[in-house]
């Protein structure tokens, strides 16, 4: 129960940084939706693609633009882990632990990727630069040990060379960025309901 | 549908036993006809099949060799299923072992234990070893809500709950989240669950996850007695099973598969049952001793009533005599107290709470058919083809009589159209939807008939056989649209196009709610419906109808034993001298030609000293009726009043005697339902101290008074009842079951008196919608929490819902600024109140709602009382105010 008190004063904080989010364009998606097929999973994907995330927040509202109830949306939401509900990183750093990647060192990736970026798995670094994930199989298990870093393969990794593509990364946003960084981390259209 | 009158029936055999069943039945289904049990925990007969739990596997040996679920199977001629087979077992077991490898053993502190599908399959089908690792969840126990609790360590996730909140409720407040070990169900956003507290989630839990806090550790399943009984809450009637440890409430069982509600029940029905226990109860007859009530023994309680009652009637006859009665009486008593009235003391003014708006239901719908009540059952309601819902909050008034509208929505995927000045529940879940003015319903109504006659709508061969009738409809509606667009605020070409959707279903059924029986003109709206229905082919027994819905719990009751001046038991108008004749006869007395007056006069004769001495049973009408109709000043100027009530109510604290009545719960009898179904109730407690049965105290009056009245029991008043009105004779058969005789009096009214009653149908009332300088329409009217004085005496319901608040629309308290809580001021011509907020998307822009049972005395005297005129009812008119709003600082 001491973990209750703990959560909401999370959850609190949470949400009023989300007030200052505008949640228009996410309203607009969902009226787009209105009316046709099964609207969640998409207008969730479409939200997240737009905003790094879905605000829990702003569900009710998504609940009222789609007339779908809350719990059903929320269900979805919780259901398939490519959803977040946190902010994230601009680039993710997505470390395959599956089977074939395991066997080639994957956890040694995991626990260097840890210290470079500085986060427990799943977590975002606090200038929501970098966050990192162990995914379970990505499906290329021929590219072993395989990462990616939002949508881009990186196939026969080693700490070492996962180490200076990070770095890489970090030194370049430091020195303003480039254009290629911008394209935030898409959901893969995986299994739909 | 077409093949549904041709049923296809296959042959199929289970265990070795052989039987036909009709195509598309289900192995479950199958072997329940055959008495076989197959386990399942997420498999109900009412609902499709979710097939999660899957412990109900059966072994098909034929035509394919295969294990399949007995509760999604559809079963093929010729198949051969084995449920005990060692396949079968072998399976069980392993799903069993599968479940308990999660599932606490908890058992000794669970509410389920005794009556838990886990446990009993466990002894049944389990092993006594798990071959499999055990792995416990560790949830902290959901304890916010209100009401129900969530343990989902003891969850199996077979998602029954989900479904029915879902398929049945259609109310979607619990769903599953997260996946896997972590799924757990509950309330969306980890929000405590606020939900319409049906309960239905926790009754078809098949282990102890969902329990209900106000019976929790308070009983267990063997403990208890058992009674079936009938919910007295609302005209639904719903049946269910009062459970009591050691004479106490222990809790309420829905019975699956009996009663109007098959099993489903309300918040009220389900979690209302301790106000038979609350101590404000009255236990002791109370007599006046000067400006006080004192406690008395029965002997003079009863001889001082008779003494004040017949004190009146020697100085000023029968008619210096008024009796008073609520809907909470069961039929036994009100025959009783209608002999009383009428045979013993003579008197004619005898008025009920159906004066409120439900008379114009009863004399419209008998005026036609001979009957009163709902033509539909609630089973045909389920199987309309297209309904249309006016003027009520239909899952507010009667959520029983709701689910059977949303299961044609669910089950039917059926059209529901719905008028109302309220964005209701079943507006919100319905195809099509007539937001109008408040208070406009008859013109919309006189719309829809309208666009029948003139879009050529009407069916054929009402066309054909009732030409006259038509024509007499027809001559009505020769104006424009104009008059009915105007004071409803709607388009012509919506009306239309509703008329449309009505007129194109094979079976229709209309449902009319307080708003239209309770309007301006409710009887004419009532009976412009019967047109409508009439017109559409509606009326010609083929499973549709028009139906006026009964708020208070015995109203139609009251109805059948003519508990209004202009009615005669039965439902046949006082006027109707050979019905009199016979009522006459059966009691052995005289009975005047002329009819008594209604509540109105009766208030107005007390006042002028007409009236010496009244009798109110089972209702406060000095709490319930706004100040300027001056109830207070006219029972106070009363010689006598004696009041018979479960609690001390504002018009008992006025009383000469008041006599302590038993509840429910505590003696025998039989309520009618809205669809004219008679139900018994039992008794399952002891009364609190002294209370009696209402007839029992009746009859005793009368035999202090010097009346015939002699009973042993309620079951022999009802066999005097079946003499004069035949329908007490056969419990649970509804108007639907009657059809016959209903097709009988239609015939010959449209012979007879129809064109006659025709001629001021259609005219609208000039004050519909009249300008006024306060802009907001205040409704006050029922909620779902509550109903009258009963529910207010529930610790249970006011723990739920305890606030006299205000309902406004979301969106306009935003634009002015008000949040929810914030207190704002309420004016009309007659007065002001000063309430809370809350929003709510219920009522629209510009309109207001506010609980009737709150009983907030400053709301109530808001109203500015206007009597409808002696053909549409005499009804008090006050439940819609013009109002001006404004906040309080």
């Amino acid at each position: 129960m001491t973990t209750e008190t703990a959560n909401t004063e999370s959850q609190a904080a949470a949400s009023g940084a989300e007030e200052e989010l505008d949640m228009t364009r996410a309203c607009e998606i969902a009226e787009e939706e209105f009316g046709k097929q099964g609207p969640v999973i998409r207008v969730l994907q479409k939200v997240q693609e737009e905003y790094g995330y879905i605000p829990e927040s702003w569900l009710p509202e998504m609940a009222d633009i789609l007339e779908v109830p809350l719990a059903r949306i929320f269900g979805a939401l919780t259901f398939y882990s490519q959803f977040y509900t946190e902010p994230r990183g601009k680039f993710v750093v997505k470390v395959c632990v599956g089977t074939a990647c395991h066997v080639q060192g994957a956890k040694d990736i995991l626990d260097r990727m840890k210290e470079v970026i500085g986060v427990e798995s799943g977590g975002t670094t606090d200038d929501r630069l970098f966050t990192l994930e162990p995914v379970a199989c990505i499906g290329s298990c021929g590219l072993a040990p395989l990462c990616l870093i939002n949508t881009d393969t990186a196939a026969h990794q080693s700490p070492a060379s996962m180490a200076d593509m990070v770095q890489a990364l970090a030194d370049k946003e430091a020195q303003g960025g480039d254009e290629a960084g911008d394209e935030v981390a898409a959901a893969p259209t995986a299994a739909e309901e | 549908m077409n093949t549904a009158t041709q049923v296809d029936t296959i042959t199929v055999t289970i265990n070795g036993e052989t039987i036909e069943v009709p195509k598309g039945t289900r192995i479950i289904q199958a072997a329940q006809q055959l008495g076989v049990e197959i386990p399942t925990f997420c498999y109900h007969p009412r609902m499709l099949p979710n097939a999660a739990c899957r412990i109900c596997t059966v072994e098909v040996v034929k035509p394919m060799n295969k294990m399949f679920m007995a509760c999604s199977t559809e079963m093929m001629d010729g198949m051969e299923v084995l449920t005990d087979s060692p396949r079968t077992l072998d399976d069980r077991r392993t799903n069993m072992d599968l479940l308990l490898t999660q599932h606490p053993l908890d058992c000794p502190v669970c509410d389920k234990g005794g009556e838990c599908k886990l446990q009993d399959y466990s002894v049944k089908y389990g092993s006594s070893e798990n071959p499999f690792e055990t792995k416990r969840k560790d949830f902290p126990e959901d304890i916010r809500s209100t009401l129900l609790d969530f343990n989902s360590n003891r969850c199996i996730l077979c998602g029954a709950c989900i479904q029915v909140c879902t398929d049945i409720q259609k109310v979607d407040a619990i769903g599953f989240s997260k996946r896997g070990f972590i799924t757990v169900v509950g309330a969306p956003m980890g929000e405590a669950l606020d939900c319409e507290f049906c309960g239905q989630c926790m009754d078809v839990c098949p282990v102890g996850a969902i329990t209900s806090r106000y019976s929790k550790y308070k009983f267990r399943p063997w403990q208890e007695a058992s009674h079936q009984t009938t919910c007295t809450y609302c005209s639904c009637g719903c049946q269910y099973d009062l459970r009591s440890v050691d004479g106490e409430v222990s809790r309420v069982v829905p019975i699956e598969g009996v009663g109007p509600g098959e099993g489903s029940l309300c918040v009220k029905g389900h979690f209302g049952f301790h106000f038979m226990e609350d101590e404000e109860r009255l236990t002791k007859p109370l007599v006046r001793r000067g400006d006080k009530l004192v406690e008395a023994t029965w002997d003079e309680a009863l001889t001082e009533a008779a003494r004040g009652l017949m004190a009146a009637k020697t100085s000023g006859g029968g008619s210096a005599l008024a009796g008073y009665v609520g809907g909470r009486l069961a039929n036994e008593d009100i025959y009783l107290f209608s002999r009383l009235m009428r045979g013993v003391l003579e008197s004619t003014n005898l008025d009920s709470t159906l004066r409120m708006g439900g008379i114009n239901g009863v004399t419209a719908a008998y005026a036609a058919t001979g009957q009163v009540g709902m033509m539909n059952s609630f089973d045909e309601l389920r199987a309309a083809d297209v309904t249309l819902l006016v003027g009520s909050d239909l899952t507010e008034e009667a959520p029983i009589c709701g689910l059977a509208v949303k299961d044609t929505i669910t089950r039917g995927e059926k059209p529901v159209l719905t008028v109302d000045s309220m964005r209701t529940e079943i507006m919100r879940l319905g195809s099509q939807r007539l937001v109008i003015t408040p208070g406009s319903e008859v013109a919309v109504i006189k719309g829809l008939v309208k666009a029948v006659v003139d879009e050529g709508l009407i069916d054929e061969q009402v066309a054909t056989r009732y030409p006259e009738a038509v024509a007499a409809i027809r001559d009505q509606l020769s104006g424009t649209y104009k008059e009915i667009e105007t004071p409803t605020g709607l388009a012509k070409a919506d009306i239309i196009e509703m008329a449309k959707a009505f007129a194109a279903g094979d079976k229709g059924v209309i449902l009319a709610g307080p708003r239209v029986t309770g309007g301006l003109k409710g009887h004419s709206a009532f009976a412009m419906l019967i047109d409508l229905a009439f017109l559409t082919g509606n009326l010609s027994g083929n499973g549709g109808g028009v139906n006026a819905l009964t708020v208070e719990n015995n109203e139609l009751g009251l109805a059948l034993m003519g508990m209004a001046p202009e009615l005669l038991p039965g439902g046949a108008p006082w006027s109707d001298s050979d019905a009199r004749q016979q009522v006459a006869d059966a009691w052995q007395c005289e009975l005047p030609d002329f009819a008594g007056l209604p509540l109105v006069d009766q208030l107005e004769a007390m006042r002028e000293g007409k009236i010496k001495a009244a009798y109110v049973l089972g209702t406060d009408p000095i709490n319930a009726l706004p100040s300027d109709m001056k109830a207070a000043a006219s029972f106070g100027a009363l010689d006598f009043l004696v009041v018979q009530e479960l609690f001390l109510s504002e018009t008992a604290k006025c009383a000469n005697v008041v006599f302590p009545a038993q509840s429910y719960a505590e003696r025998e009898g039989t309520f009618t339902n809205m669809e004219g179904r008679t139900q018994a109730i039992v008794k399952a407690m002891k009364a609190p101290g002294k209370a009696r049965a209402d007839w029992q105290i009746i009859m005793e009056l009368s035999r202090e008074l010097g009346g015939p009245l002699s009973y042993t029991s309620a079951e022999e008043i009802r066999e005097d009842m079946a003499q004069l009105v035949p329908q007490f004779a056969t419990l649970d058969e509804t108007n639907a079951d009657r059809a016959g005789g209903r097709q009988a009096a239609l015939e010959s009214y449209l012979d007879g008196a129809y064109v006659a009653d025709m001629d001021y149908r259609y005219d609208l009332p000039a004050k519909l919608n009249e300008a006024s300088s306060h802009e907001m329409h205040l409704y006050v009217g029922d909620s779902l929490f509550h109903s009258g004085v009963l529910s207010t005496h529930n610790w249970g319901l006011m723990k739920i819902d305890s606030v006299d608040t205000l309902v406004m629309n979301s969106r306009e308290a935003r634009k002015l600024k008000i949040r929810e809580g914030d207190k704002v001021r309420l004016t009309s011509d007659q007065g002001s109140a000063v309430v809370p907020v809350k929003m709510d998307t219920r009522v629209q822009p510009g309109s207001l709602f506010f609980p009737k049972h709150a009983l907030n005395r400053d709301v109530t005297n808001l109203a500015g009382t206007t009597i409808s005129s002696a053909t549409e009812g005499s009804a008090p008119l006050y439940k819609f105010v013009r109002v001006t709003l404004e906040s309080v600082d």
